[in-house]
């Protein structure tokens, strides 16, 4: 704040506070604040339009994925035409991405944990059936077993 | 002795860091004191600067006192406001949250613990 160098060289150094507001101002105003609001307004407001513009940031790719599915779904259907107006061909398209692309490092990280939890669970499940069909047949095979030594 | 010694060493919650406003009746009025980006530029368009406070503590305690007035009691007279910071009880502690809110007006610019949950969480003690 007194002009000095911080510890971080990537982090700007300010003469003053209003020298730190004044760089700060536009990436408020961009997030729709109001210059009101940033110079008169409460002080922790900020707070409030930086989630806000995250959440909002969320949203829309949330509603870009969705026009995406459609814009998907319509092709899918058109497929048939395509395929027979260009010689046919058994190629299965691909699946569409289950879920909108991650907007920061973090949601990433939390997709793919998610993912590995999904996968775990998908192979625990098949597991299970298996061990299930496994031991139904030996108690089928058992049963056989004894109506026939009877 | 020992046992002094360990209360000192107890943490102790200090300055809370979320504070907004100061809130206080005196001589039939109720005053809201509070600093905003604006006053705060107002107040180093006057010459004010929080780390001179080690320097000048008299000037900038006073500084910082008047500037809180400016957000909502921009009319109230200087003489009244200097007799006010005399009869305000724990004045030493008043200053400490006056120096917080003060800085809150820049360090709520920057994203917090709640953004970045990796950081070091730390605790301020005696």
């Amino acid at each position: 704040m007194d002009g000095e160098s911080v510890s971080d060289p990537d982090s700007p150094s300010y003469a003053s506070y209003t020298d730190a507001f004044l760089d700060a101002f536009p990436e408020y105003l961009a997030m729709g604040m109001t210059p009101d609001e940033f110079w008169h307004g409460p002080s922790f407001l900020v707070r409030a339009y930086r989630k806000a513009y995250e959440m909002k940031k969320r949203y829309a790719e949330w509603e870009r994925w969705r026009m995406g599915m459609y814009i998907y779904e319509a092709v899918g259907k058109l497929a048939p035409i395509i395929r027979a107006t260009f010689g046919g061909g058994t190629v299965k398209a691909g699946d569409y991405v289950d879920r909108p692309f991650p907007l920061t490092e973090k949601e990433a990280k939390e997709q793919a944990d998610a993912r590995q939890i999904e996968a775990v669970k998908k192979m625990i499940a098949v597991m299970e059936s298996e061990s299930t069909r496994n031991l139904l047949e030996q108690q089928n095979e058992a049963k056989e077993a004894n109506e026939n030594g009877d | 002795m020992a046992e002094k010694n360990i209360e000192k060493n107890i943490e102790k919650e200090t300055t809370p860091t979320d504070v907004n406003q100061i809130n206080f009746d005196y001589d039939g009025r109720h005053y809201c004191l509070e600093y905003t980006r604006d006053t705060i530029k107002q107040m180093e368009g006057a010459g004010f600067r929080m780390n001179d406070i080690g320097d000048m503590p008299a000037t900038r305690i006073e500084q910082l006192w008047q500037g809180a007035f400016l957000a909502h009691h921009r009319k109230t007279s200087l003489n009244i406001i200097k007799d006010m910071f005399y009869e305000m009880s724990d004045r030493e502690e008043l200053m400490k949250v006056l120096a917080t809110m003060y800085n809150n007006t820049l360090s709520y610019l920057m994203p917090d613990n709640e953004e970045n949950p990796g950081n070091v969480k730390w605790t301020a003690s005696r």
